[in-house]
């Protein structure tokens, strides 16, 4: 309510009623505990991706092959650790058609331009990698297979174990 | 005049305790859930590849095995399926096999995904792609990290 002062004239309010007040002290306190905390313990990881493959033995394609078709040859890629490093690494291929290569991005660009050259879009490919292959280096070459442009690629068993 | 205005200002105070409680216990839920994240998802350096013909990998829809890196000694430490670690023997993964069949209704819905260092060296991942072959699958999706991420 609003009343005039005797002696300026002016308009006072007048104090009455609750006051209220609300401690927000220990509630700021907890925050910033807990900003604190989260911000010790958290850890950026990037964002993982997954990279699609076969890993049964083919009995299933066997099975729904038709019996007068002409076995489908799969393409061997070989390849062999040489060092540490991402790009220490050895690629090879049993098909002459993708010649030569030195390293992934070649397996690539042979793979795209081998679907003007004949190969058909369901090739089957096999990565064969040593027992010393190291994961990143065989991985990468089922990226390869799949950038290239082909999706059936599974890894053979090492040499070494299929060997008597 | 009633006897409640004779009182004088009445001060509001706001309660903290409770809120600080709840406060507490969700600081608890968050930390026990983020131990069960760990547990399925082993601390590995990750092969570091381009993002292209890949998808992303959402671990609350897969199916997550991890090659366990080797311990201080060199020796194998094995592979955890969930929260059970197996042997690296013929023992241990005929376990596997079991549990990877026993979990069959959920891995036709969801995804394997197999995560190993990217020093790992092949010889250690093989046996565990023979054994998802012989649980009956035959699709797996391996793990990596975009070549591009910090």
């Amino acid at each position: 309510m609003k009343s005039i002062h005797p002696g300026t004239g002016r308009r006072q309010r007048r104090r009455t009623g609750a006051s209220m007040a609300l401690n927000l002290t220990a509630m700021i306190d907890v925050v910033f505990l807990l900003l604190t905390y989260f911000m010790l313990t958290m850890n950026f990881t990037p964002k993982e991706r997954a990279i699609e493959m076969n890993v049964a033995m083919n009995q299933d394609e066997a099975s729904t092959m038709d019996p007068f078709a002409i076995p489908e040859q799969p393409i061997m890629i070989i390849v062999r650790s040489t060092g540490d490093g991402a790009d220490q690494y050895r690629v090879t291929t049993d098909s002459p058609a993708l010649g030569v290569l030195q390293n992934y991005d070649d397996l690539v660009i042979a793979l795209t331009a081998s679907h003007t050259a004949g190969l058909e879009a369901d090739q089957r490919f096999v990565i064969s990698p040593d027992m010393s292959t190291r994961w990143e280096h065989t991985v990468a070459a089922v990226s390869a297979v799949r950038r290239g442009g082909f999706t059936r690629v599974r890894m053979a068993p090492p040499e070494e174990m299929l060997l008597p | 005049m009633s006897r409640l205005y004779q009182r004088g200002p009445v001060t509001v105070q706001t309660n903290l305790t409770p809120l600080i409680d709840v406060v507490f216990l969700l600081i608890t839920f968050f930390m026990v859930v983020a131990q069960i994240q760990r547990t399925r998802l082993e601390v590995l350096e990750l092969p570091r590849l381009s993002a292209a013909e890949s998808s992303k990998a959402s671990p609350d829809e897969s199916v997550v095995i991890n090659v366990l890196p080797l311990g201080p000694d060199g020796e194998a430490r094995g592979y955890r399926f969930g929260s059970r670690t197996f042997a690296e023997t013929p023992a241990g993964l005929a376990q596997l096999v079991k549990s990877l069949q026993e979990e069959g209704a959920n891995l036709t819905e969801s995804r394997v995904l197999v995560r190993a260092a990217r020093n790992e060296m092949y010889e250690r991942v093989h046996p565990l792609l023979t054994t998802i072959a012989q649980a009956g699958i035959t699709r797996v999706h391996v793990v990596t990290v975009d070549e591009d991420a910090p």
